[in-house]
């Protein structure tokens, strides 16, 4: 669980994509018409490519849009027999029983305590200054709160429209 | 958009003794965590004020709760919709 | 020890104030696990509704964040949150006004067990 701003940042060494980059990049010139064609024969090819070639590479290239497409009308859930939910569900009752019931048990949260309580109790209070400074600060991110709303800097909608 | 919370809570971080400050909403998720806060406890945090607040329901303002350890204090304060948690070293 | 599990999920939603249901699921929403209080909605535990997550974890991973963990959702009196331990899937049902830090801290807490069933029923 991250914060609510706070792009988290990766430890793994290669930097990935982070949630404040944009999905498409910005240098979207609208594309002349006919030029598309002409950029992809020279990008994908050298030399001259054959029919089976070509439908491969045409079918490799609509795999992956469909991939990386958001679908949303996909996304109906695709619903079960009832004869099978019942025999999915009778399947992972029997399977159940394997599972090991040492792992079953549930972490201690509480921290270890002190060894000599006289010198905590005895302790003075805390100051009233902490207690003035917490105050203080919980009243002031309030405050800084009122103001928080989201920015609108880039375009959300990116246009793709080609110029003819 | 965050900047003048994200200020504040450096001015806290800079006080003496300050070691850690979480900033969270009333549903218990994190606004923002600096030095030793971990975000993940965002929501320990307001249980903690809610439940505090049932034991004083009529008192106004609102308590201030302090867990106190060895190494540090934990001080706890909600104000309007969000609560700041403070690690602090006794000074 | 099918009864041990129940039991385990029984003791986290008598635990924490607000939680209605909590399900552990296969992604076609059929349930291995399933701890309900009367109050909750129906509608909540078809596996119509339960599958839904599979589906959308799949295309929120492509929205450039990588992989989806959690999804919350927030309706006018409750709240679920879906957690992704793909094959299997956690639901938690739980009433709007409860803590959503705290049931998304809860990830941490059910981890291990949840691990445990998909190992036993890795391969139905």
């Amino acid at each position: 669980m991250g914060c609510c701003f706070s792009s988290e940042e990766d430890t793994d060494g290669q930097r990935q994509a982070s949630e404040r980059d944009p999905l498409l990049g910005g240098s979207s010139a609208p594309i002349a018409n006919g030029q598309r064609p002409v950029d992809d024969a020279h990008n994908h090819s050298s030399g001259p490519i054959s029919r089976t070639d070509e439908q491969s590479l045409l079918s490799r290239i609509l795999h992956q849009t469909a991939h990386k497409v958001i679908d949303v009308s996909s996304t109906e859930p695709h619903s079960i027999e009832r004869t099978e939910y019942m025999e999915r569900s009778r399947q992972y009752m029997s399977k159940l029983s394997a599972v090991n019931s040492s792992t079953l048990h549930s972490p201690t949260d509480l921290p270890n305590g002190v060894k000599v309580p006289q010198s905590v109790l005895a302790s003075d209070p805390i100051p009233q200054g902490d207690i003035a400074f917490a105050i203080q600060a919980a009243k002031g991110a309030d405050a800084s709160l009122s103001g928080f709303h989201v920015e609108h800097r880039d375009e959300l909608v990116v246009q793709f429209e080609s110029s003819s | 958009m965050e900047k003048s919370l994200d200020s504040h809570l450096d001015d806290i971080m800079s006080e003496h003794g300050v070691i850690g400050v979480l900033c969270s909403d009333q549903q218990g998720l994190a606004l923002s965590a600096k030095g030793t806060a971990n975000p993940m406890y965002a929501g320990h945090i307001c249980s903690l004020v809610e439940n505090a607040k049932k034991l004083y329901p009529d008192t106004e303002p609102q308590p201030v709760i302090c867990l106190e350890s060895d190494a540090c204090n934990l001080l706890v304060r909600s104000e309007g919709n969000v609560t700041v948690a403070i690690h602090k070293v006794p000074s | 020890m099918a009864e041990g599990i129940h039991h385990y999920f029984e003791e986290l939603v008598a635990k924490h104030e607000g939680i209605l249901a909590i399900l552990v699921t296969d992604r076609d929403g059929v349930p291995l696990v399933k701890v309900a209080d009367p109050k909750v909605p129906q509608n909540a535990l078809r596996a119509s509704f339960l599958s839904t997550f599979s589906t959308t974890a799949e295309q929120a991973s492509k929205l450039g964040l990588s992989k989806n963990k959690s999804i919350v959702c927030f309706f006018a009196s409750y709240q679920v949150v879906h957690f992704s331990f793909l094959p299997l899937v956690v639901s938690i049902i739980a009433t709007s006004q409860a803590n959503t830090g705290l049931l998304l801290g809860l990830e941490k807490e059910f981890e291990e067990t949840v691990k445990a069933v998909k190992v036993v029923v890795d391969g139905v």
